[in-house]
């Protein structure tokens, strides 16, 4: 059942890869996701460290005995997020309009995580709360779109938009 | 303070004073990705190394969380790879390309043969220097070929 959840998000992903980023724009999602890689590896591995949280079914059952951090969460699911989040960036809108994207977007993350919390093995909240997802996942698509938004600035053809 | 520690300082303080000194400031996108792509790809064969049995590591950063290592994946060897990009020389002829893919080959398995030697860092359990060096080589070959289809989309990199 839990894998299966798992496949699942790795399925949705990658047809939400291969149909919302345009052709042009691989460089860009290529950019967010190795990016937001650099952040999510060590805080990942330090919630784990910590013992704040804990994933008792991973995607390879034999995951766990050498690395304990979310593999499908942190390094595809998260990315994922990051890229659409960016891609689809509104860039005429006010500050609380920003502050009400940011919040979408981390507040989908945290209401996925906390149902998978309650009902299945995937994640197990130690000392971790729902309200501490949303804040990092605030906190790191705010890095990750200041990152993006310089980095965008050296790139063919969007030098011109800004 | 026990030397596993003070030579992953030595390698974090090496490795930034080297990125820092020597990326070119009208490039430091096009070394920043190369940096990126090479740690990504770096920590997916480490995963694939440490799963099938090649290599541990004793002493770790994050002792409980992970058997793998950090530092190493996540500076260290992107550090070789940016500068095995900064003096790749892409306009000489075959011949000379494999030496420089053989000299930072070499190079990488170099520190990693004398961190395993005189430290608990890592430890080999089924590796050989070939078996390394022709890991080392994919990985670099990955990621130049990465660094080449990406320089095409930026504008600061095209000479």
């Amino acid at each position: 059942m839990e894998r299966w959840i798992l496949i699942g998000i790795l399925a949705i992903s990658i047809l939400a890869l291969f149909f919302l980023v345009p052709k042009n724009k691989a460089r860009e999602a290529w950019m967010i996701f190795l990016s937001l890689q650099i952040i999510t590896w060590p805080a990942g591995l330090l919630a784990v460290e910590w013992n704040m949280i804990d994933y008792p079914i991973q995607l390879f059952s034999f995951a766990n005995e050498f690395n304990r951090s979310s593999f499908t969460f942190e390094f595809f699911l998260f990315p994922l997020t990051a890229i659409m989040f960016n891609l689809y960036y509104p860039k005429k809108i006010k500050k609380t309009g920003t502050f009400f994207y940011y919040f979408l977007f981390a507040g989908f993350f945290t209401c996925l995580e906390v149902i998978i919390e309650r009902h299945t093995e995937l994640v197990n909240y130690i000392s971790w709360h729902g309200s501490y997802t949303l804040i990092t996942v605030m906190v790191t698509l705010f890095l990750n779109h200041t990152y993006y938004h310089w980095f965008k600035k050296g790139l063919k053809g969007t030098e011109t938009n800004e | 303070m026990n030397k596993e520690l003070v030579i992953l300082i030595f390698s974090w303080i090496t490795c930034l004073f080297l990125l820092i000194k020597f990326i070119p400031k009208e490039k430091k996108r096009y070394f920043q990705i190369i940096f990126l792509f090479a740690h990504a790809t770096a920590w997916i064969f480490q995963y694939i190394q440490v799963n099938i049995g090649l290599v541990s590591f004793p002493y770790r950063e994050f002792e409980e969380a992970t058997k793998m290592s950090f530092s190493i994946y996540y500076v260290v060897l992107p550090t070789f790879a940016v500068f095995f990009m900064l003096f790749y020389p892409e306009k000489q002829n075959w011949m000379r390309k494999w030496i420089h893919y053989l000299i930072f080959c070499n190079g990488m398995h170099l520190y990693m043969f004398l961190v395993e030697r005189h430290t608990e860092l890592v430890h080999d359990i089924n590796w050989h220097w070939w078996f390394a060096v022709t890991i080392d080589l994919c990985i670099l070959y990955l990621v130049k070929t990465f660094a080449f289809w990406f320089r095409k989309g930026l504008s600061e990199s095209s000479d």
